[in-house]
Formats: C-alpha cells, structure tokens, sequence
C-alpha cells in the first residue's frame, strides 16, 4: 500500500493508465490472431498499409470515446439513449448483439482451434469453456481475471521474435506500411475489411468509454488519458505488424496454405520449432478465454443498462435476472455457432471480424454525432482533424463494402 | 391515462392541412403544478413554439383551433418534457435510487397535467409500438411527486419543495447516486445539498467518486465541503487528485486541519495512522461527569467513546460515552476508565482489527512513543477499510 500511494505521488499517470491498454490488448484476440495470420499469409506485406492506417483510426475513435465518458461521466449507451430516445437505443444495441455473437463465436472458435492442437475435439473444448467461462465470471473475481490475461497477454511478444528469426525483407515491410495498394480481388477486399474491424471493433468503442466512466476519471485526467489510448493503440497495431510479418516470412514466402486456425502455428516455427503448435495454442486459448468471458459481459452490461434493467455482477441473479440470462444466452448462441457443423472455425473467426467493421459504420455515426455536441461536451467537442479522420475512417468502411459488394459481381 | 410517447411527434394539423410535427410538450411551474403550458412544433425545418390553449389533441394528432397561431420564442426557464425527462435520470424519492425515464404518464382533466413516470419495460415496448408483448407485463410507475428531475441544460436537481425531500435520505443513499450519477447530475445534485449533508454523503462514497467530485465543485463549495470532511478521508485521496484541486484543498483548510491532513496523507493507509483521525475529543482525568457533558452540548455529534488523558495528555484509557448516564455525576472520569488499549502510528491494520474485534471497542486511541495521543481510529474507518479490501 505505501508503495503505491509512493508511486501515485510521483507519477499519477499510473493512477489512471489502463483502459485503453487493456481495451488495445484485449483486440488481440481469437479474432484478431486469425485475421492478422490470413492477412500475412495470404497476401504477405500488401496489406501492411491498412495497419498502419488504423492505427489512427483506432487512435482516435477510442480518444473520442474516453472524452465522452470524461466529459460527461456517462456510458455511450445512455448517451444515445438520452439523446436519441428509445428507437435508435434499440436499433444501436441491436446492432451490438449482432456484432458481439460474432466475435463471442469467434472466441469460442479460438478456443476449439487452441484445443484441436491438443486433438481435443471441439464439441468437449466449447462446452467445456462455456461452462467456465460462466462459472468464474459469475462466482470468481473478475479483477483477478483482468490481471492473470494481461500478464498472459505477453505471450504476443514471442511473434516479436519469431518475426526476427524468420529474417523478413525488413526494409519492404517497412516500404509497405506506407505504400497503400489497392486490389480489386474480393478475398482482398475482404480481408482488408476484417482487418479494420478486428481493430475498431462496436464492442471496445462501448468498452472504453464504461471503463472511464467506471474509473470516475474527470476532464483534468484527458491528458494522461489521451496518452494511455494512444500508447495502448500503438502497441495493438505494433504486435499485429509483427504477427503479419511472422506469417508473411514464414507461409507466405513458402508458399504454404492457410486452410485451418491451426495452421497459423506455422508462423512461430522459427522460434519454437516443433513447439511452435502448442506455443501456438497457448496464445490462442489465453486470448480466446479472456474475450469469451469479457465480451459477453461486456454486451449484457450495456444492453441491460440501456434499457434501464437492473446490470452488473454486483447484483444477484434474483435482482438481475435480465443481465444473467442475457449473459448466458450469449455464451450459449456463441457456442452454438461453432459447434454448427460444416462451418470451418477459421471462416468464423475471420467473417465476425469483417461482419464487425460493417457493423461499426451506424456506431461510428452516433459517436460522431455525439461527440460533435457542444452542449454536451461543454467545451471539450471534437476538433476538425479528429472530425475528418472520423468521417474518413466512416467513409473508408462504406468504400471498401460497397467494392466487396461490386466484386462479387464482376469476378 | 395518456402517454407521452403517444403525442409527441406528431402531426399538427391547421385546417385541415399538416403544417409540422409537435417536437415537446412544456412545463412552465414544475414546482407546485406540473401543467402542460406549450408545444413545441416544428414546421418545414423551423421550431416554434404554441400555447396549448390553441391546440386540441385528437384522434393522434394536434388540431390547431386558433385561427392565428401565436407563435412563441422558446424560454430556457420551461422545462421541456422531451428534452429534459424523456429517457433521462430522475431521482426516486421513495426507492432513494437513480431511475430511469421510459414514459410519460399525463392526465386530461380541463388542463393536460404531469401525473407521474413509467420506469417499467412495459414503457419501452410501448414506445416500440410493441404494447402487444406488455399484456401480462406489470407496469412500473412512480408519481410525480415522488421524484426529483434534473434539469440537464446545468445538471441541477428540479427541488419542487421548498425544503427538500432529500433530507430523507441518509448520506449514504446519497452517495451511492453520486456514484451512479453523470458528471453534470453528479455536481448538481451536490449543489443542492447544504455543505454537511454533501460533506456526509461524500464520506460515504467511494475513493473515486469522492476524487471526481471534489476535483469538479466550485472552489467557494469546496472549502465549505472540505472543511466539514474528516481529515482522514482527505488524506486518503489527495494523492489521487489533480495536483491544482491538492493545492485548492490545502490552501482551504483551516490551518490546524491542513497540517494534519499532510501528515496522515504520509501515512500508509493499512497502518494505525493512515486509518486515523487526528483532533480526537479528549479530556482530563479529574474533570467530572457533569463537566464532560457539559462540555457535549457544545458539539456538533457525540463521540461513542472518550478519550481520558492526564496532565501532560499522555493517555490513560477511554470511556464509553453510555458509561456517563447512570453515575453520580461528580464521578471523575478516572474513576471510569475501563478500557487501556491503545497503539502507535505504524501499527497494522491486521492488529488493529483483532483489537477491535476481540475487545469490541468503538474507538482506539493512537499515541506517539511518549504516549500522548495524536489520533484515534473509529469502527467506521474499520469497516470502511473492510469495505474496500472486499472490493479488490
């Protein structure tokens, strides 16, 4: 405790610093790892530039959600809510269940490919983690959760050095972040659109702007705040460069499919060699887990507090029945949809992502709108370049389904 | 009963012709007559507003039954029933909770007149157009005069009694909707409240929430705040604080208070003297009964227990406060002492709450090496302390 109180005297940006690493980490998920291995795999360095553009697109869609909460102590949820009555709340949260059984499936995905590794078939490893996942979220200590991931979460460094030991083309890695070039091949366009959505995703826009608004943070702490998501989007983008490099320099180059999530592990064969599969699966199944619990509670929070319902692991299940059976019956569609038959866990993993960036375009829409309110922002509303990165990144989503959408057509 | 949700966005009819939609429904005197006074309609892009004298709700829409329209500005001291409660906060008075605004409840008797609010999820299907799901459903409502709304342009509470019904409520029902509450409500609501209610509810709340509010008062409210505070609470947070409201909050004390606060804030918080509070209320061993509560009726707040100090206020022991009604009153405190437990600043906290625990004391002093008391520890930092641990 001294030791602490020693540290938030000397360096108070420790007292604050957290949402937006966690929400940076957390967008490293099942989701994330599968979208990141195809988009190097498949096309090696080309789509670098798309990274290095939503890095700032990340940047500043979760500043404009951390000053919205800031600003005015309330979650974005209640804000449309308060602003746009009862018709576009629902609407909006409709959108979000669409977007988070995407992503929830995706987790349980990770999971079943983490577990196939193993040769644990997916029927037993899905229930299974179901059933965990709903045991510590509801009788455990979330908290506790949080750290143990976070700790674990450092296992995304070993992409660091495998990336290194594959000895990449460096200087045209680089060349590419920069360099955009545009395909029109559908699995590009495709892929182009995951990657976006894995990194702005509908449920981290909610997530940051509750977790401000829970850590009580007051306009002053904007500075230290701004530092934290920015410093946080940094290092989800650096990790996902060297996870598209690793997978470049190893599949790509060799000309090696990527059929199935597992196949993925490839990428780590110049660090771990024969181990590189369950290294591999480790990673997965820590970063799969962790989104499986938080996603689902994350989504029953916000749509129960939309809808005035009684929310939060605080209450009892008799107090909030809504918040718990919406829990679990997230846990449950999720998991089904990965137990359906026939639908490859890598095709779940990568479709929720770009179902997520579709998704995102009506929920950047209400944050633009909000965060352009005077009124309610008393003074601290949106400046032009952060309006036109907005409207940019918008507009960059809707391009890019509708050239989906025509090279469906013209191929 | 009518509903909110179904008149507005309406249509405005005037001879026949639709010339707009009715955007709000005003409220002149929220205080003692909730009346609907005014619409605002909205016409081809431009918003106005009509007395309803002129209008007549029919069949789900406004008939205008004036010939001109008396076109009205609108007046931010009206209350605008869209704007300002439609799908907003509200306090419930009774539940002593934050609730939700899903509907309107209004009732047609001569005047168009607010009769209460429907915090149900039947009020959401039914803005939905879903009322055919609520059949079954219980609608949950609360009167008018049970809540307290927010004005949302300032954040503060609409008081519609002069002496407010907050007073009901014990500091720590008003904490826990300082917690809950958004920014604007949150320091609204503290300006309602008279500088030692707000101080009490402050207390009560959590480490944040007492950081965001007093980072967010006026300077002129946070020295009254903060001079009613404990000091030990104070020490617990002004670390956490910006560095411009430390400042503020120092510079604002009262200079005795300051100092202790800058010396309990050095102090880690699972030790004796970061859980104490400095300034206790002592007295000398020979004063009598009669004197001690003599000296009570000067106090704001009675102590459980009293700290006994001799001539040179190193500590004897404590007495129970309960102990002073059945004695003779020339008694000397002395005589009374029944408790000698004590500790020293770094004592920690685990030995501090087996103490208390097994000798089920209220009030602990704590002494320096020369046993002169410089602070005590209450059961309320105990269990507050407790309270915190859990939440980790």
């Amino acid at each position: 405790m001294r030791f602490k109180k020693f540290f938030y005297r000397f360096l108070p940006i420790l007292a604050i610093l957290g949402p937006g690493i966690i929400s940076g980490s957390v967008d490293n998920d099942a989701g994330g790892i599968a979208t990141y291995s195809v988009a190097g795999a498949r096309f090696g360095y080309s789509l670098l530039w798309v990274l290095f553009l939503t890095t700032f697109a990340l940047a500043i869609t979760q500043e404009v959600g951390a000053r919205l909460g800031l600003s005015t102590g309330k979650g974005l949820a209640s804000l449309i809510r308060e602003k746009f009555g009862v018709r576009w709340t629902t609407f909006i949260m409709a959108v979000l269940l669409v977007a988070n059984i995407g992503t929830i499936a995706a987790e349980f995905a990770g999971v079943a490919a983490a577990m196939d590794v193993l040769h644990i078939d997916k029927a037993i490893s899905v229930i299974v983690a179901t059933i965990l996942v709903y045991f510590v979220v509801t009788r455990g200590s979330f908290k506790a959760l949080e750290k143990a991931f976070l700790i674990l979460s450092a296992f995304f460094f070993v992409y660091i050095i495998s990336a290194t030991l594959a000895h990449p083309d460096w200087s045209f890695a680089v060349k590419s972040l920069v360099s955009p070039a545009f395909n029109f091949n559908k699995n590009y366009i495709i892929t182009l659109i995951a990657l976006v959505g894995t990194t702005i995703t509908p449920w981290g826009q909610f997530f940051i702007q509750d977790y401000v608004v829970d850590k009580k943070l007051s306009k002053e702490d904007i500075n230290i705040e701004r530092a934290d998501v920015f410093l946080g989007s940094f290092i989800t983008n650096f990790i996902a460069f060297f996870i598209v490099v690793a997978c470049a320099a190893t599949l790509f180059t060799h000309n090696i499919p990527i059929n199935d999530a597992k196949d993925a592990a490839v990428a780590l064969m110049p660090l771990a060699g024969q181990f590189a599969s369950i290294l591999f699966a480790f990673g997965l199944l820590n970063a799969s887990l962790f989104g499986a619990a938080l996603v689902p509670v994350a989504t029953s929070y916000v749509v129960t507090e939309a809808f005035g319902l009684e929310s939060g692991l605080n209450f009892s299940f008799k107090e909030a029945p809504e918040f718990y059976g919406l829990f679990a019956c997230l846990l449950i569609i999720g998991a089904l949809l990965v137990l359906l038959p026939f639908v490859p866990l890598l095709t779940i993993l990568f479709i929720s992502q770009a179902v997520n960036a579709v998704l995102l375009i009506p929920i950047l829409t209400f944050l633009y709108i909000l965060s352009n309110d005077k009124k309610l922002l008393n003074g601290q509303a949106n400046g032009k370049l952060i309006n036109i990165i907005l409207i940019i990144t918008i507009g960059a989503i809707i391009v890019s389904s509708i050239a989906y959408g025509a090279s469906l057509f013209l191929n | 009963m009518l509903y909110l949700s179904q008149m507005f966005n309406k249509n405005v009819i005037n001879q026949g012709k639709t010339i707009g939609r009715a955007r709000d429904l005003v409220v002149s005197d929220t205080l003692q007559d909730p009346v609907i006074s005014k619409i605002v309609v909205k016409s081809k892009g431009l918003e106005f507003v009509v007395p309803i004298d002129l209008m007549e709700f029919v069949n789900g829409a406004w008939i205008v039954k004036a010939k001109e329209i008396n076109k009205l500005s609108r007046d931010e001291r009206d209350f605008y029933l869209v704007e300002d409660l439609l799908d907003k906060q509200v306090i419930d008075v009774d539940g002593k909770r934050l609730v939700r605004v899903n509907d309107i409840m209004l009732k047609k008797n001569g005047e168009l007149k607010i009769e209460g609010i429907d915090i149900g999820f039947s009020g959401i299907l039914r803005r939905l157009n879903l009322d055919f799901l609520s059949t079954n459903m219980r609608t949950i409502t609360l009167p008018w005069s049970l809540i307290e709304a927010f004005d949302y342009q300032t954040g503060n509470v609409q008081l519609k009694l002069t002496q407010s019904k907050l007073n009901t409520f014990h500091p720590a029902e008003i904490a826990e909707i300082l917690e809950e509450a958004g920014t604007k409500e949150r320091v609204g609501l503290i300006n309602v409240l008279n500088a030692k209610q707000a101080a009490d509810a402050i207390e009560e709340a959590d480490e944040e929430t007492q950081s965001a509010i007093l980072e967010q008062v006026t300077s002129s409210r946070l020295k009254n705040i903060i001079n009613r505070m404990k000091s030990s609470t104070i020490a617990d947070i002004i670390d956490t604080l910006n560095p411009f409201t430390s400042r503020q909050i120092l510079k604002n004390l009262e200079q005795e208070k300051a100092k202790g606060v800058r010396k309990l804030s050095f102090f880690a918080d699972d030790e004796a003297g970061g859980l104490m509070d400095n300034f206790p209320y002592q007295e000398m061993s020979d004063k009598t009964v009669e004197e001690t509560l003599k000296n009570f009726l000067r106090k704001d707040s009675m102590p459980e227990a009293i700290i006994v100090v001799d001539s040179e206020y190193k500590l004897i022991g404590t007495v129970d406060t309960k102990d002073l009604i059945d004695v003779n009153s020339d008694t000397p405190l002395s005589d009374l002492v029944n408790n000698k437990h004590f500790v020293y600043e770094d004592t920690q906290f685990y030995h501090i709450l087996k103490l208390f625990s097994s000798y089920n004391l209220r009030l602990l002093p704590v002494v320096d090496r020369e046993k002169k008391v410089i602070g005590a520890i209450t059961i309320d930092s105990i269990l507050a302390k407790i309270e915190e641990e859990e939440e980790v």
